[in-house]
């Protein structure tokens, strides 16, 4: 990536952001504050009653695993459960879900809070939304015309913050994932406060009443059940170029951790690990993988959220697949074909688009960059921008080829002239990345580009490669089947 | 014990999760900068107290679920951030716009030369988007690195780079431009 900001403007900028720091007295009493909590939280967990209250756990576990069965020994690792929609939960008392949806109808929509949970990690709720057009939210989801975010309200006014919101839209109904800080184990009813549906600004102040109840653990919520973790042989990665000496994530492999059965299907979870400590999850792409029968055919999956990790390994990508159906021929294979890495490597090349480019037009450059190991060539460069709902934005595309082995690389222009006739940042300016694709195969062009608000494309332009994705080729294998398929 | 680097600091997070008071070495990390940030999203010692406090706090508790993934500083600025919304929703005639206007520590004898550039900036950065304001605070009143912003905001470590140095290019010209 290109850092082509002085030093000296950050320091500045640093500089003129400072604020005193914390008086010493309050970072004293904090402290102690805080550690204090810790020796009750030390001596609850060591107090005569736990100690008798684990001996008597322990002892029991023993004798499972000595002489139980394995069933019961597996229902004693049901520390997961897993509801349809909502991911994973934390069993236990506290596990709490919606007792029944909730309809609430306005303004022409109906809003229906079809699932929610709550346990101590996260509060989740699923709403469908009714009598929305595709039209109109396809146009929201580019310009929000309402920032203000969604809270759950408990009823003793307890306020639990929005952490994620995800929106899809489905079979003329938009589908929305709202997920909020954890609720406090009592009180069970609260309220969904929406300042703006779908951040639409036409539709404000949804109020819905929500009343949960303690999971039934046989109804809705599917145990987890842990997975034996031994590592199964895999191949060292190659590049899909050879030889090279680029970064691969050595040693990675695939691992199963648990599976939960539902009514119709299984979820599995696990992840992508890797034992180069160099390579960070955010360099690793797993660009072509799959699920098979023992046949070699496709089986019907959808990836899910992973929910909380016990491992504590940054080498890894968790991955959670949501199995639909239960009759195949087992046992159902996990391959990874290829994963892409990105390399350290960089290249410049200069670009004269003259004295008055106009949008659409488009240069057949035909530059080669050397990047690392690799020649990215640049093809094309457009000028873009103009775009309905950001007319005064303005930047370009790169078309570019390069060996198999490369899957994508981004450009940037090293001295960006940003002339802001009337001041760049109100109104939502900025800069604004429209995407960078590779194709799986590593055999087509890929394509990076960005616009500005005010951006300057007149003149010389030194642009920067950087973030070179490279293809290394498994495949790598993982087997999985049910106890009793 | 002394911990520096981002992987001693996975070893800190490692140990304090099976011995709890290890955590307070992770407080004598973080406490000024989360103090900075609170304060620059309030512009008041009393209510920087409180957020720092609760973030804290709240953290302590979450601690044995949090997800070992090496980037404390983002889950921990994360719930700073959830504090902060909630601040706003409790005392909604702050605008959130004024709270940047944190009085500097520099030293009284910059102050005159600077305080013009100062104003300009601050009034360049006042007029930002919030998701650009914030990203100016997670990286120079936090000092997050930028896969800690990138983690804190979800985005990729180099869209957080990007979209952060697009910004400065445009707030350098735009103080250029008026101080010309």
């Amino acid at each position: 990536m290109n850092e082509y900001m002085s030093p000296e403007f950050e320091g500045r900028l640093h500089d003129m952001l400072a604020v005193p720091d914390a008086d010493a007295a309050f970072v004293g009493s904090l402290r102690s504050k805080i550690i204090e909590r810790i020796e009750v939280k030390t001596f609850r967990r060591f107090s005569p009653r736990w100690v008798w209250g684990i001996a008597i756990v322990l002892v029991l576990l023993i004798i499972g695993l000595l002489v139980f069965s394995p069933q019961v020994v597996e229902a004693m690792r049901r520390l997961l459960g897993y509801i349809p929609g909502v991911g994973y939960v934390e069993q236990g008392p506290a596990l709490r879900v919606l007792s029944a949806p909730v309809t609430v109808q306005k303004e022409g929509l109906t809003v229906t809070i079809e699932e929610g949970a709550a346990d101590p990690q996260r509060t989740v709720l699923l709403a469908q939304v009714e009598g929305y057009t595709q039209e109109r939210y396809k146009a929201q989801n580019g310009v929000q015309t309402c920032k203000d975010m969604p809270q759950l309200v408990s009823a003793d006014g307890t306020v639990q913050g929005i952490v994620q919101v995800a929106g899809s839209y489905e079979e003329n109904n938009v589908l929305v994932r709202y997920e909020f800080q954890a609720m406090p184990a009592k009180p069970l009813d609260a309220t969904l406060e929406i300042p703006c549906l779908l951040f639409d600004a036409n539709y404000k102040d949804w109020k819905i009443p929500l009343h949960f109840q303690v999971a039934d653990e046989t109804n809705q919520v599917a145990p987890v059940i842990e997975l034996p973790t031994s590592l199964p042989t895999q191949p060292v990665p190659t590049s899909v170029s050879t030889p090279s000496t680029e970064s691969a994530p050595a040693g990675f492999s695939i691992v199963l951790k648990s599976v939960a059965e539902l009514k119709d299907g299984y979820v599995l979870s696990g992840s992508y690990q890797w034992s180069d400590t160099r390579i960070d999850p955010s360099a690793v792409v797993i660009s072509d993988s799959n699920i098979t029968d023992v046949k070699g055919q496709d089986v019907p999956v959808q990836p899910v959220d992973t929910g909380p990790s016990a491992d504590s390994s940054p080498q890894q990508i968790p991955f959670a697949y949501q199995i639909t159906g239960k009759n195949f021929a087992w046992p159902l294979h996990i391959i990874v074909n290829s994963i892409s890495v990105v390399q350290p490597g960089q290249g410049t090349f200069h670009f004269d688009a003259g004295p008055d480019p106009q949008v659409g037009q488009t240069w057949n450059v035909n530059i080669d960059v050397p990047v690392g190991q690799h020649i990215i060539h640049v093809e094309t460069i457009q000028l873009t921008g103009g775009a309905p709902n950001a007319l005064d934005m303005i930047g370009f595309e790169f078309t570019m080829t390069s060996d198999p082995a490369v899957a994508s690389a981004l450009v940037d222009d090293m001295n960006p002239i940003i002339e802001c006739k009337s001041g760049c940042g109100g109104g939502g300016g900025g800069g604004q990345d429209f995407g960078v694709s590779g194709l799986d195969s590593g055999t087509g062009p890929f394509v990076d580009g960005w616009e500005a608000k005010g951006y300057s494309p007149a003149g010389v332009k030194t642009f920067l490669i950087s973030n070179m994705s490279i293809f290394f080729k498994g495949p790598w294998q993982v087997s999985w089947q049910p106890s009793s398929p | 014990m002394k911990f520096t680097s981002a992987q001693d600091e996975l070893a800190l997070v490692r140990a304090a999760q099976t011995d709890t008071e290890v955590f307070a070495v992770l407080y004598d990390r973080y406490v000024q900068r989360l103090y900075h940030y609170c304060y620059h999203r309030t512009n008041n010692v009393h209510d920087a107290e409180d957020l720092t406090a609760q973030t804290f706090l709240a953290a302590l508790e979450a601690f044995p679920r949090y997800r070992r993934d090496g980037h404390f500083a983002a889950w921990l600025f994360t719930i700073a951030r959830n504090k902060v919304v909630d601040y706003y929703r409790r005392t909604p005639n702050v605008p959130l716009e004024e709270s940047i206007t944190p009085p500097s520590n520099s030293d009284l004898a910059g102050e005159t030369e600077t305080s013009q550039q100062k104003g300009i900036l601050l009034r360049a950065i006042r007029a930002l988007p919030e998701d650009e304001q914030e990203l100016i605070r997670l990286r120079y009143v936090a000092e997050l690195s930028f896969i800690e912003i990138a983690k804190a905001l979800h985005k990729s470590e180099g869209a957080t780079k990007k979209m952060l140095y697009r910004l400065l290019a445009r707030l350098k010209s735009q103080m250029e431009a008026e101080h010309e």
